[in-house]
Protein backbone atom coordinates (compact mmCIF):
# COMPACT_ATOMS: atom_id res chain seq x y z
CA UNK A 1 0.00 0.00 0.00
CA UNK A 2 2.98 2.71 1.04
CA UNK A 3 4.28 1.79 -2.61
CA UNK A 4 1.37 2.37 -3.91
CA UNK A 5 0.77 5.92 -2.07
CA UNK A 6 4.48 6.74 -3.03
CA UNK A 7 3.89 6.69 -6.74
CA UNK A 8 0.43 8.29 -6.18
CA UNK A 9 1.87 11.36 -4.90
CA UNK A 10 4.80 10.95 -7.67
CA UNK A 11 2.07 11.26 -10.13
CA UNK A 12 0.63 14.00 -8.27
CA UNK A 13 4.17 15.89 -7.93
CA UNK A 14 4.51 15.11 -11.79
CA UNK A 15 0.45 16.59 -12.82
CA UNK A 16 1.33 19.42 -10.43
CA UNK A 17 4.60 20.66 -12.64
CA UNK A 18 2.23 20.77 -15.49
CA UNK A 19 1.57 24.40 -16.79
CA UNK A 20 -1.73 25.79 -16.49
CA UNK A 21 -4.08 25.61 -19.82
CA UNK A 22 -3.28 28.43 -22.17
CA UNK A 23 -7.01 28.53 -22.98
CA UNK A 24 -9.57 27.77 -20.90
CA UNK A 25 -11.30 24.85 -21.90
CA UNK A 26 -14.30 22.89 -20.71
CA UNK A 27 -11.83 20.57 -19.18
CA UNK A 28 -8.69 20.91 -17.25
CA UNK A 29 -6.47 17.73 -18.13
CA UNK A 30 -4.31 18.88 -14.48
CA UNK A 31 -7.00 19.49 -12.44
CA UNK A 32 -9.12 16.73 -13.50
CA UNK A 33 -5.86 14.15 -13.07
CA UNK A 34 -4.22 16.14 -10.33
CA UNK A 35 -8.21 15.21 -8.34
CA UNK A 36 -8.47 11.82 -9.87
CA UNK A 37 -5.06 10.38 -8.19
CA UNK A 38 -5.82 12.79 -5.09
CA UNK A 39 -8.64 10.34 -4.23
CA UNK A 40 -7.26 7.69 -1.83
CA UNK A 41 -10.74 5.48 -2.75
CA UNK A 42 -9.84 5.60 -6.43
CA UNK A 43 -6.31 5.15 -6.41
CA UNK A 44 -6.97 2.19 -3.57
CA UNK A 45 -8.90 0.59 -6.80
CA UNK A 46 -6.28 0.52 -9.17
CA UNK A 47 -3.38 -2.06 -8.82
CA UNK A 48 0.27 -1.27 -8.14
CA UNK A 49 1.06 -2.74 -11.36
CA UNK A 50 -1.15 -0.26 -12.95
CA UNK A 51 0.00 2.60 -11.46
CA UNK A 52 3.60 2.31 -12.03
CA UNK A 53 1.99 1.93 -16.05
CA UNK A 54 0.22 5.13 -15.44
CA UNK A 55 3.26 6.79 -13.83
CA UNK A 56 5.32 5.65 -16.03
CA UNK A 57 2.95 7.14 -19.50
CA UNK A 58 2.54 10.29 -17.46
CA UNK A 59 6.54 10.75 -17.73
CA UNK A 60 6.57 9.72 -21.15
CA UNK A 61 4.20 12.75 -21.91
CA UNK A 62 5.82 15.28 -20.05
CA UNK A 63 9.64 14.08 -21.49
CA UNK A 64 8.49 14.48 -24.91
CA UNK A 65 9.54 11.07 -25.86
CA UNK A 66 7.32 10.92 -29.05
CA UNK A 67 8.41 14.44 -29.99
CA UNK A 68 12.03 13.71 -29.62
CA UNK A 69 11.40 10.22 -31.29
CA UNK A 70 9.57 11.33 -34.35
CA UNK A 71 11.29 14.64 -34.89
CA UNK A 72 9.60 16.60 -37.45
CA UNK A 73 11.17 19.18 -39.87
CA UNK A 74 10.17 22.35 -41.34
CA UNK A 75 8.72 20.85 -44.07
CA UNK A 76 5.91 20.72 -41.55
CA UNK A 77 6.15 22.97 -38.97
CA UNK A 78 6.99 25.97 -41.32
CA UNK A 79 4.66 24.78 -44.00
CA UNK A 80 5.18 26.41 -47.30
CA UNK A 81 2.05 27.18 -48.33
CA UNK A 82 1.52 29.31 -45.07
CA UNK A 83 4.64 29.79 -43.34
CA UNK A 84 3.08 32.26 -41.10
CA UNK A 85 0.20 29.88 -39.77
CA UNK A 86 1.83 28.49 -36.66
CA UNK A 87 3.50 31.47 -35.63
CA UNK A 88 0.32 33.53 -35.91
CA UNK A 89 -1.71 31.02 -33.70
CA UNK A 90 0.64 30.68 -31.08
CA UNK A 91 1.20 34.23 -30.51
CA UNK A 92 -2.76 34.21 -30.44
CA UNK A 93 -2.98 31.66 -27.54
CA UNK A 94 0.43 32.83 -25.72
CA UNK A 95 -1.17 36.28 -25.95
CA UNK A 96 1.92 37.78 -27.65
CA UNK A 97 -0.04 39.41 -30.32
CA UNK A 98 -3.65 39.80 -31.05
CA UNK A 99 -4.77 39.21 -35.05
CA UNK A 100 -6.49 42.78 -35.91
CA UNK A 101 -9.86 43.10 -37.67
CA UNK A 102 -8.00 43.73 -40.94
CA UNK A 103 -5.68 40.80 -41.10
CA UNK A 104 -8.39 38.79 -40.02
CA UNK A 105 -10.57 40.08 -42.64
CA UNK A 106 -7.85 39.22 -45.13
CA UNK A 107 -7.20 35.26 -43.95
CA UNK A 108 -10.60 34.70 -43.73
CA UNK A 109 -10.90 36.22 -47.48
CA UNK A 110 -7.61 34.80 -48.94
CA UNK A 111 -7.19 32.04 -46.37
CA UNK A 112 -3.71 33.27 -45.26
CA UNK B 1 -3.64 34.49 -13.26
CA UNK B 2 -3.86 33.69 -16.88
CA UNK B 3 -1.39 36.56 -17.73
CA UNK B 4 1.64 35.05 -15.15
CA UNK B 5 1.00 31.60 -17.15
CA UNK B 6 1.16 33.39 -20.36
CA UNK B 7 4.54 35.79 -19.53
CA UNK B 8 6.08 32.47 -18.03
CA UNK B 9 5.83 31.15 -21.73
CA UNK B 10 6.53 33.62 -23.52
CA UNK B 11 9.98 34.02 -21.52
CA UNK B 12 10.58 30.31 -22.23
CA UNK B 13 10.05 29.72 -18.30
CA UNK B 14 8.08 25.85 -19.10
CA UNK B 15 11.19 24.73 -19.56
CA UNK B 16 12.18 24.98 -16.32
CA UNK B 17 9.21 23.39 -15.06
CA UNK B 18 10.40 20.49 -17.32
CA UNK B 19 13.43 20.69 -15.42
CA UNK B 20 11.80 20.41 -12.02
CA UNK B 21 10.10 17.08 -13.16
CA UNK B 22 13.03 15.62 -14.63
CA UNK B 23 14.36 15.96 -11.48
CA UNK B 24 11.49 14.68 -9.32
CA UNK B 25 11.49 11.68 -11.85
CA UNK B 26 15.32 10.77 -11.53
CA UNK B 27 14.95 11.08 -7.62
CA UNK B 28 12.15 8.41 -7.81
CA UNK B 29 13.75 6.31 -10.18
CA UNK B 30 16.52 6.02 -8.36
CA UNK B 31 14.63 4.46 -5.27
CA UNK B 32 12.38 2.86 -7.43
CA UNK B 33 14.64 1.24 -9.68
CA UNK B 34 13.70 -1.73 -9.65
CA UNK B 35 9.58 -0.78 -10.11
CA UNK B 36 10.79 1.66 -13.06
CA UNK B 37 13.49 -0.28 -14.81
CA UNK B 38 10.85 -2.50 -16.29
CA UNK B 39 9.27 0.61 -17.97
CA UNK B 40 12.50 2.76 -18.95
CA UNK B 41 12.82 0.90 -22.25
CA UNK B 42 13.27 3.72 -25.00
CA UNK B 43 12.43 1.48 -27.73
CA UNK B 44 8.81 2.24 -29.17
CA UNK B 45 6.03 -0.08 -28.98
CA UNK B 46 2.95 -0.70 -31.26
CA UNK B 47 0.28 1.51 -30.31
CA UNK B 48 -2.01 -1.22 -29.62
CA UNK B 49 0.47 -3.37 -27.73
CA UNK B 50 1.51 -0.38 -25.70
CA UNK B 51 -2.30 0.27 -24.68
CA UNK B 52 -2.80 -3.48 -23.86
CA UNK B 53 -0.27 -3.91 -21.33
CA UNK B 54 -2.29 -1.82 -19.01
CA UNK B 55 -5.58 -3.93 -17.18
CA UNK B 56 -6.68 -0.97 -15.10
CA UNK B 57 -10.27 -1.14 -14.28
CA UNK B 58 -12.83 0.17 -16.43
CA UNK B 59 -14.98 2.65 -14.46
CA UNK B 60 -17.86 3.57 -17.42
CA UNK B 61 -17.98 7.33 -17.75
CA UNK B 62 -21.29 9.08 -17.60
CA UNK B 63 -22.05 10.50 -21.28
CA UNK B 64 -25.79 12.00 -20.47
CA UNK B 65 -27.11 10.25 -23.85
CA UNK B 66 -27.60 7.41 -25.13
CA UNK B 67 -26.00 6.76 -28.80
CA UNK B 68 -28.34 6.77 -31.56
CA UNK B 69 -26.74 3.41 -33.30
CA UNK B 70 -27.20 2.98 -37.49
CA UNK B 71 -30.32 0.68 -38.52
CA UNK B 72 -28.87 0.87 -41.77
CA UNK B 73 -25.98 0.79 -44.23
CA UNK B 74 -24.93 3.22 -47.28
CA UNK B 75 -22.11 2.59 -49.11
CA UNK B 76 -18.60 3.03 -48.16
CA UNK B 77 -17.93 5.94 -50.84
CA UNK B 78 -20.79 5.96 -52.81
CA UNK B 79 -23.02 4.10 -55.14
CA UNK B 80 -21.40 5.43 -58.24
CA UNK B 81 -19.89 2.78 -60.17
CA UNK B 82 -16.05 5.27 -60.67
CA UNK B 83 -15.79 5.65 -56.99
CA UNK B 84 -17.44 1.91 -55.65
CA UNK B 85 -15.64 -0.13 -57.95
CA UNK B 86 -11.72 -0.48 -57.52
CA UNK B 87 -11.70 -2.52 -60.88
CA UNK B 88 -13.35 -0.04 -62.79
CA UNK B 89 -11.63 0.47 -66.36
CA UNK B 90 -13.25 3.70 -68.38
CA UNK B 91 -13.34 2.42 -71.87
CA UNK B 92 -10.16 3.45 -74.18
CA UNK B 93 -12.02 5.80 -76.29
CA UNK B 94 -13.31 7.89 -73.39
CA UNK B 95 -10.01 8.11 -72.28
CA UNK B 96 -8.35 9.00 -75.55
CA UNK B 97 -10.73 12.16 -75.55
CA UNK B 98 -10.28 13.15 -71.81
CA UNK B 99 -6.37 12.83 -72.02
CA UNK B 100 -6.82 15.40 -75.78
CA UNK B 101 -9.09 18.01 -73.53
CA UNK B 102 -6.80 18.05 -70.93
CA UNK B 103 -3.63 18.91 -73.23
CA UNK B 104 -5.49 21.22 -75.39
CA UNK B 105 -6.67 23.23 -73.07
CA UNK B 106 -3.84 22.92 -70.63
CA UNK B 107 -5.58 22.12 -67.56
CA UNK B 108 -4.32 21.99 -64.53
CA UNK B 109 -4.27 18.33 -63.24
CA UNK B 110 -2.98 18.86 -59.85
CA UNK B 111 -6.22 21.14 -59.14
CA UNK B 112 -8.46 18.53 -60.38
CA UNK B 113 -7.07 15.89 -58.76
CA UNK B 114 -7.89 17.33 -55.08
CA UNK B 115 -11.29 15.67 -55.41
CA UNK B 116 -10.85 12.25 -56.41
CA UNK B 117 -7.64 12.23 -53.99
CA UNK B 118 -8.97 14.36 -50.75
CA UNK B 119 -12.27 14.21 -51.70
CA UNK B 120 -12.37 9.92 -51.78
CA UNK B 121 -9.41 8.81 -51.10
CA UNK B 122 -8.44 10.65 -48.19
CA UNK B 123 -11.76 10.96 -47.13
CA UNK B 124 -12.39 7.03 -47.38
CA UNK B 125 -8.84 6.95 -45.40
CA UNK B 126 -10.85 9.12 -42.35
CA UNK B 127 -14.25 7.65 -42.77
CA UNK B 128 -12.29 4.00 -42.30
CA UNK B 129 -10.39 4.43 -39.21
CA UNK B 130 -13.45 4.34 -36.75
CA UNK B 131 -16.33 3.15 -38.50
CA UNK B 132 -18.50 0.42 -37.09
CA UNK B 133 -21.97 -0.85 -37.37
CA UNK B 134 -23.89 -3.15 -34.75
CA UNK B 135 -23.34 -6.79 -35.42
CA UNK B 136 -20.52 -6.42 -37.36
CA UNK B 137 -16.61 -7.38 -37.33
CA UNK B 138 -14.78 -4.41 -37.07
CA UNK B 139 -11.76 -3.35 -38.81
CA UNK B 140 -8.20 -3.74 -36.94
CA UNK B 141 -7.87 0.31 -36.59
CA UNK B 142 -11.78 0.61 -35.36
CA UNK B 143 -10.93 -2.35 -32.98
CA UNK B 144 -8.03 -0.45 -31.62
CA UNK B 145 -10.13 2.71 -30.96
CA UNK B 146 -13.44 0.85 -29.35
CA UNK B 147 -11.93 -2.07 -27.99
CA UNK B 148 -8.43 -1.36 -27.06
CA UNK B 149 -9.15 2.32 -25.88
CA UNK B 150 -12.75 1.40 -24.68
CA UNK B 151 -13.84 4.23 -26.36
CA UNK B 152 -17.61 4.69 -26.65
CA UNK B 153 -19.67 3.54 -29.73
CA UNK B 154 -21.25 6.27 -31.11
CA UNK B 155 -21.40 8.53 -34.28
CA UNK B 156 -19.96 11.39 -32.18
CA UNK B 157 -16.91 9.36 -31.07
CA UNK B 158 -16.82 8.35 -35.00
CA UNK B 159 -16.53 11.92 -36.60
CA UNK B 160 -13.73 12.56 -33.63
CA UNK B 161 -11.62 10.03 -34.64
CA UNK B 162 -12.55 10.90 -38.29
CA UNK B 163 -11.74 14.49 -37.41
CA UNK B 164 -8.33 13.82 -35.86
CA UNK B 165 -7.05 11.68 -39.16
CA UNK B 166 -8.71 14.78 -40.70
CA UNK B 167 -6.19 17.31 -38.63
CA UNK B 168 -3.00 14.86 -39.28
CA UNK B 169 -3.69 15.03 -43.32
CA UNK B 170 -4.64 18.75 -42.80
CA UNK B 171 -1.16 19.18 -41.50
CA UNK B 172 0.31 17.50 -44.62
CA UNK B 173 -1.66 19.67 -46.78
CA UNK B 174 -0.31 22.47 -45.23
CA UNK B 175 3.28 22.14 -46.38
CA UNK B 176 1.90 21.52 -49.93
CA UNK B 177 1.97 24.91 -52.32
CA UNK B 178 -0.81 27.24 -51.27
CA UNK B 179 -3.32 26.80 -53.68
CA UNK B 180 -3.31 23.03 -53.54
CA UNK B 181 -3.00 22.29 -50.13
CA UNK B 182 -5.78 24.39 -49.43
CA UNK B 183 -8.40 22.55 -51.72
CA UNK B 184 -7.10 19.65 -51.21
CA UNK B 185 -8.61 20.63 -47.23
CA UNK B 186 -11.17 21.83 -48.73
CA UNK B 187 -12.47 19.02 -50.69
CA UNK B 188 -11.65 16.61 -47.89
CA UNK B 189 -13.90 18.60 -45.30
CA UNK B 190 -16.82 19.47 -47.51
CA UNK B 191 -17.02 15.45 -48.10
CA UNK B 192 -16.80 13.98 -44.48
CA UNK B 193 -19.92 16.67 -43.96
CA UNK B 194 -21.76 15.95 -46.93
CA UNK B 195 -21.16 12.30 -45.57
CA UNK B 196 -22.30 12.85 -42.27
CA UNK B 197 -25.46 14.81 -43.04
CA UNK B 198 -25.91 11.78 -45.66
CA UNK B 199 -25.72 9.23 -42.78
CA UNK B 200 -27.52 11.16 -40.02
CA UNK B 201 -30.51 10.89 -42.46
CA UNK B 202 -30.20 7.32 -43.95
CA UNK B 203 -28.52 5.70 -41.59
CA UNK B 204 -29.23 7.06 -38.21
CA UNK B 205 -32.75 8.21 -39.15
CA UNK B 206 -33.18 11.31 -38.47
CA UNK B 207 -36.01 12.78 -40.04
CA UNK B 208 -35.96 16.47 -39.18
CA UNK B 209 -33.30 18.27 -41.36
CA UNK B 210 -33.33 21.39 -39.05
CA UNK B 211 -32.06 18.69 -36.00
CA UNK B 212 -29.18 17.63 -39.06
CA UNK B 213 -28.33 20.92 -39.35
CA UNK B 214 -27.90 21.80 -35.95
CA UNK B 215 -25.78 18.54 -35.39
CA UNK B 216 -23.78 19.80 -38.52
CA UNK B 217 -23.17 23.17 -36.82
CA UNK B 218 -21.98 21.41 -33.57
CA UNK B 219 -19.57 19.19 -35.38
CA UNK B 220 -18.00 22.59 -37.24
CA UNK B 221 -17.60 23.95 -34.04
CA UNK B 222 -15.78 20.96 -32.26
CA UNK B 223 -13.64 20.99 -35.93
CA UNK B 224 -12.89 24.63 -34.66
CA UNK B 225 -11.36 23.86 -31.44
CA UNK B 226 -9.95 20.18 -31.80
CA UNK B 227 -7.94 21.79 -34.86
CA UNK B 228 -6.54 24.46 -32.42
CA UNK B 229 -6.19 22.62 -29.76
CA UNK B 230 -4.34 20.01 -31.99
CA UNK B 231 -1.69 22.68 -33.65
CA UNK B 232 -1.30 24.12 -30.41
CA UNK B 233 0.10 20.76 -29.33
CA UNK B 234 1.87 20.43 -32.57
CA UNK B 235 4.00 23.50 -32.02
CA UNK B 236 4.34 23.12 -27.85
CA UNK B 237 4.84 19.19 -26.68
CA UNK B 238 3.75 15.91 -26.36
CA UNK B 239 1.62 16.84 -22.84
CA UNK B 240 -0.01 19.93 -24.52
CA UNK B 241 -1.27 17.28 -27.43
CA UNK B 242 -1.95 14.37 -25.03
CA UNK B 243 -4.08 16.75 -23.11
CA UNK B 244 -5.70 17.35 -26.65
CA UNK B 245 -6.54 14.26 -27.63
CA UNK B 246 -7.88 13.65 -24.25
CA UNK B 247 -10.61 16.46 -24.05
CA UNK B 248 -11.75 15.68 -28.12
CA UNK B 249 -11.13 11.68 -28.26
CA UNK B 250 -11.43 10.90 -25.15
CA UNK B 251 -14.55 12.74 -24.03
CA UNK B 252 -12.48 14.05 -21.24
CA UNK B 253 -12.76 10.83 -19.03
CA UNK B 254 -11.35 11.75 -15.62
CA UNK B 255 -10.88 8.15 -14.79
CA UNK B 256 -8.45 7.55 -18.49
CA UNK B 257 -5.60 5.05 -18.88
CA UNK B 258 -2.65 7.20 -19.58
CA UNK B 259 -1.18 4.41 -20.95
CA UNK B 260 -4.04 4.52 -23.47
CA UNK B 261 -3.45 8.83 -24.23
CA UNK B 262 -0.06 7.70 -24.38
CA UNK B 263 -0.81 4.90 -27.46
CA UNK B 264 -2.48 7.35 -28.97
CA UNK B 265 -0.07 9.92 -28.76
CA UNK B 266 2.06 7.75 -30.13
CA UNK B 267 -0.02 6.64 -33.57
CA UNK B 268 -0.57 10.25 -34.18
CA UNK B 269 3.19 11.16 -33.51
CA UNK B 270 4.28 8.27 -36.25
CA UNK B 271 1.92 9.27 -38.75
CA UNK B 272 2.72 12.96 -38.50
CA UNK B 273 6.40 11.28 -39.08
CA UNK B 274 5.50 9.19 -42.04
CA UNK B 275 3.92 12.40 -43.83
CA UNK B 276 6.81 14.16 -43.36
CA UNK B 277 9.19 12.12 -45.24
CA UNK B 278 6.69 11.88 -48.30
CA UNK B 279 7.26 13.94 -51.20
CA UNK B 280 4.19 16.84 -52.32
CA UNK B 281 3.94 14.38 -55.47
CA UNK B 282 3.41 11.07 -53.82
CA UNK B 283 1.17 12.61 -51.01
CA UNK B 284 -0.62 14.58 -53.81
CA UNK B 285 -1.54 11.44 -55.94
CA UNK B 286 -3.33 9.78 -52.94
CA UNK B 287 -0.31 7.59 -52.11
CA UNK B 288 -0.19 7.80 -48.49
CA UNK B 289 -2.13 5.33 -46.28
CA UNK B 290 -2.62 5.38 -42.31
CA UNK B 291 -0.13 3.25 -40.20
CA UNK B 292 -2.48 0.24 -38.56
CA UNK B 293 -1.84 0.64 -34.58
CA UNK B 294 -0.87 -2.70 -34.31
CA UNK B 295 3.02 -1.68 -36.61
CA UNK B 296 5.67 0.43 -35.52
CA UNK B 297 7.08 3.31 -37.28
CA UNK B 298 10.80 3.28 -37.14
CA UNK B 299 12.48 6.50 -38.09
CA UNK B 300 14.35 6.37 -41.55
CA UNK B 301 17.97 6.24 -42.19
CA UNK B 302 18.89 8.95 -44.28
CA UNK B 303 19.95 5.97 -46.32
CA UNK B 304 16.53 4.59 -46.44
CA UNK B 305 15.36 8.10 -47.31
CA UNK B 306 17.39 8.22 -50.55
CA UNK B 307 16.65 4.87 -51.54
CA UNK B 308 12.44 5.49 -50.97
CA UNK B 309 13.10 9.17 -53.22
CA UNK B 310 14.51 7.15 -55.76
CA UNK B 311 11.81 4.40 -55.83
CA UNK B 312 9.43 7.33 -56.02
CA UNK B 313 11.65 9.06 -58.53
CA UNK B 314 11.13 6.00 -60.73
CA UNK B 315 7.56 5.28 -60.51
CA UNK B 316 6.60 8.93 -61.13
CA UNK B 317 9.29 9.09 -64.35
CA UNK B 318 6.51 6.09 -65.95
CA UNK B 319 3.56 8.91 -65.65
CA UNK B 320 3.94 10.63 -68.86
CA UNK B 321 -0.21 10.72 -69.89
CA UNK B 322 -1.26 14.33 -69.82
CA UNK B 323 -3.97 13.31 -66.56
CA UNK B 324 -1.00 12.64 -64.91
CA UNK B 325 1.13 15.77 -65.04
CA UNK B 326 1.50 17.62 -62.14
CA UNK B 327 3.81 20.82 -60.89
CA UNK B 328 3.99 18.73 -57.17
CA UNK B 329 7.86 18.60 -56.03
CA UNK B 330 9.00 15.09 -55.79
CA UNK B 331 11.66 16.60 -53.31
CA UNK B 332 10.21 17.98 -50.40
Amino acid sequence: MSTKNEIAQKIVALLKTLPKDRIKHYASFKDVQLERFQNKDLVAGISEKDLKLQYASLRDLVNDKYKNYYKLDDKLLVPKGNPNYYTRIMAEIRGEKKTSFLDAMKIVTFGK
Amino acid sequence: MLGRNVARYASGGHRNVRAISTSQILAFGARNSAILNRFKNEEIEAPSKLAQESSLPVIEQDLKTKPRHPSKKIPFLSDHKIENDPNYQMSGWKQSIGQWVIKTFSIDMDKSRAGPVAGSIYFGECKRQGLYYPNEPLSDTASFFYETLNLPKSFSQQYQIALLHYWILSVRMRAMPFKYGKNYQQKLIDRMFKDMELRMSQELKISSNRIIENYLKDYHTQLIGAVLSYDEGLMTDDITLASALWRNVFNGNPNVDMRHVEALLGYVRSQLYVLNKMSDREFGFGKFKFVPPDQVVQPLTKAQEADLKEKAKAEFAQHTLPSQTSSLSLDE
